[in-house]
């Protein structure tokens, strides 16, 4: 079955259609979830949110477009709506620091230990963080996304990638002192 | 192998195929929400139903109400005319009932006189006129009168204190047709002349009309514009207090009918049998009249339907036009029915039936029954708030209208007959709860539902079959 009959299927609410859709997109959109989440329960609801989202919005999803774009575009917004009203948001800080590189010694750094780092970050680096760094989005989409300014958000952005090389730096450094 | 590279880079590279099998119970969770929320959406049909149903009722019966509403115009009017006893503010207001009571105390005291001054009048006219119909000439009478009355009349006060004057002298007739004169003072005109004493007696007739025929007055009555205006306003107020006495409702309820104990209105033999009681609508219409703010009472006319039915049924065909008609007793059976037996399933021995028929114990038998239901309830309301809560009890009568028994197997149903223990009229006792929700002044939303219980609908029957039904009756009152 193709990906746009399944699409069909779930769009007049079949639940096998569903639950296949559901098995094909779930890993991916999880892990985004678990990016977008403080933690791992977190981002089992904002899964579960987004999903009923999905298949009750399914009917809006014309074709144009990516069908995984738009998926994952759902899940994004389920997890920023999570910290809308939350005054996560309300911080102003115009201050822009440069671009940071790290040293890594790439296959030594686990994957788990960097989700930890972002899980970690205060939510609205983290946020900003995903969303740009990640997935793609512009300043602009994300003061949109998040109602601040562009300052703002290039400001977290920095400050995200700050402690996530500190964090990275801390890890390789402890690393390296066992492996001797 | 180290490398320097961006801190996004970094994240890219290790994230890009990022997926993580989430956990079972997340779909679990999303399922339930998903059938929630279905459910909801399956119940909104059934109401698209019912409120289309409710608003074809609503037009229809607004139309039906303009069109009596003018109809009813002219005779409401003077109903309300005549109650001129409402409490009015203003001053001059306030005599004018009075001096029509004291004029109609008179023509009470001199009936007798007042028939003979009434005929003296026609004479009157006749001489002054061709007019030979008595109720024109009445009315031509007056306005001869009021002429004359002009005329004659050297008074020129003011019509407030010829108005006192009557109160105060309300035994007095000849003041209180002075007063009347008064009142005709404005519109007079130059007719005929009539000598003062025909004119008292005619001016009698005068009041008397006053009274009965407030319309015809306007026109060539002339009563000074201060007491039509009161007379206006009166009419309003009574028409404002009357705006909530009455309302009209039309009503569609699914009702469920049931029997309270186990018996069988068919035959004893199913006495044991399951029954299920049947959905089905009943749709009419009620009048309601407030006789105080808590209590009303109403009427209405209703089409019910109702059915149930006899489940574990072994039906078989006879091998020959049996009498079995003793095993639905109360069955008047037609042609079709003769030819079938009908055994419960709990009596059933398969030595009693002739084979091959194992497969045929889920047939049912069913009942359905059409009435016209006449209820006569009492509301009382305990709150009245936007949104009232009121109990309801009362009676209603149950005319059977429709009357038959089907046999149902696999899907397919075959009419039996009449049930013979049905009485064409019978008597239900109701209770139940109402709530309205008061959309505006004049249109409640109600929503009530009503246990009736029915007291001889059935004759004959066996084992402790009690049959009632339960409505849950909707629909939108309009109060007028």
């Amino acid at each position: 079955m193709s990906l746009d009959q399944l699409i069909e299927k779930c769009k007049k609410n079949d639940t096998k259609a569903q639950s296949d859709l559901y098995k094909l997109y779930s890993g991916k959109l999880f892990a985004l979830c678990l990016k977008y989440s403080r933690n791992k329960a977190e981002a089992e609801d904002n899964l579960q949110d987004a999903f009923v989202t999905i298949f009750n919005k399914i009917s809006q999803y014309k074709g144009r477009g990516s069908f995984e774009g738009w998926l994952k575009r759902v899940t994004v917004n389920t997890a920023l709506q999570r910290y809308r009203n939350k005054g996560v948001f309300d911080i102003v800080n115009e201050e822009q620091l440069e671009d940071i590189y790290v040293e890594v010694e790439n296959d030594m750094i686990d994957l788990d230990f960097l989700l930890a780092s972002i899980q970690e970050l205060p939510d609205r680096y983290r946020l900003v963080f995903n969303l740009y760094a990640l997935d793609g989005y512009s300043h602009k989409e994300i003061g949109k996304l998040l109602g601040i300014s562009t300052g703002t958000t290039k400001s977290n952005l920095s400050r995200a990638r700050m402690i996530l090389k500190e964090k990275v730096n801390n890890y390789q450094a402890k690393l390296s002192s066992q492996t001797l | 192998m180290s490398d320097k590279k961006n801190i996004d880079r970094l994240f890219q590279e290790k994230f890009k195929d990022f997926e993580v099998t989430p956990n079972a119970s997340v779909w679990g969770n999303i399922t339930e929400q998903l059938s929630t929320a279905s459910k909801q959406k399956k119940v909104a049909p059934l109401w698209w139903k019912i409120a289309g149903v409710a608003a074809g009722l609503l037009l229809l019966f607004s139309i039906g109400n303009l069109i009596l509403n003018t109809n009813n115009d002219t005779p409401e009017e003077i109903i309300v005319n005549t109650d001129s006893e409402t409490p009015i503010k203003d001053n001059s207001s306030q005599k004018i009932p009075t001096i029509l009571d004291s004029l109609n105390s008179q023509e009470v005291v001199n009936e007798n006189s007042t028939k003979e001054q009434s005929t003296h009048a026609n004479k009157i006219l006749n001489n002054n006129s061709k007019e030979t119909d008595p109720n024109l000439s009445i009315q031509k009478s007056k306005r001869t009168t009021l002429a004359s009355t002009n005329e004659d009349n050297t008074q020129k006060n003011d019509v407030k204190t010829s108005l006192e004057k009557v109160l105060t002298n309300k035994e007095n007739k000849s003041d209180a047709l002075a007063v009347v004169r008064d009142k005709a003072e404005d519109k007079i005109s130059d007719e005929d002349k009539i000598n003062e004493e025909k004119l008292d007696i005619s001016t009698v007739e005068v009041a008397n009309v006053t009274e009965k025929d407030e319309k015809a007055q306007e026109d060539q009555m002339s009563i000074p514009k201060v007491i039509a205006e009161n007379n206006e306003s009166d009419t309003n107020e009574i028409e404002e207090t009357k705006t909530n006495k009455w309302s009209l409702t039309p009503t569609i309820a699914p009702v469920y009918f049931n029997s309270l104990g186990s018996g069988s209105s068919l035959h004893e033999q199913f006495n044991n049998n399951a029954k299920t009681g049947a959905v089905n609508m009943s749709y009419g219409i009620s009048a309601s009249y407030a006789i105080n703010d808590k209590l009303s009472v109403r009427t209405g006319i209703h089409n019910v339907n109702l059915g149930y039915s006899t489940n574990d049924i072994v039906v078989y065909n006879n091998l020959q036009t049996a009498s079995n008609n003793n095993l639905l007793r109360n069955v008047k059976l037609n042609k079709e029915g003769q030819l079938l037996t009908f055994i419960s399933a709990d009596d059933f021995q398969y030595a009693q039936v002739p084979g091959v028929l194992s497969n045929q114990i889920n047939a049912t038998i069913d009942q359905d029954l059409r009435f016209l239901e006449i209820p006569v309830e009492l509301q009382y309301s305990l709150t009245n708030a936007k949104l009232g809560v009121s109990i309801v009890g009362g009676f209603s009568a149950l005319f059977l209208n429709n009357n038959d028994i089907y046999s149902v197997q696999n899907g397919k149903s075959i009419l039996l007959g009449k049930a013979t223990n049905i009485n064409n009229m019978s008597y239900s006792a109701n209770f139940g709860f109402g709530l309205d929700y008061k959309i505006s002044k004049k249109i409640n939303l109600n929503f009530e539902p009503i246990f009736k219980y029915q007291l001889n609908t059935f004759n004959n029957t066996s084992g402790n079959f009690k049959p009632y039904f339960f409505g849950v009756y909707t629909g939108f009152s309009f109060k007028f």
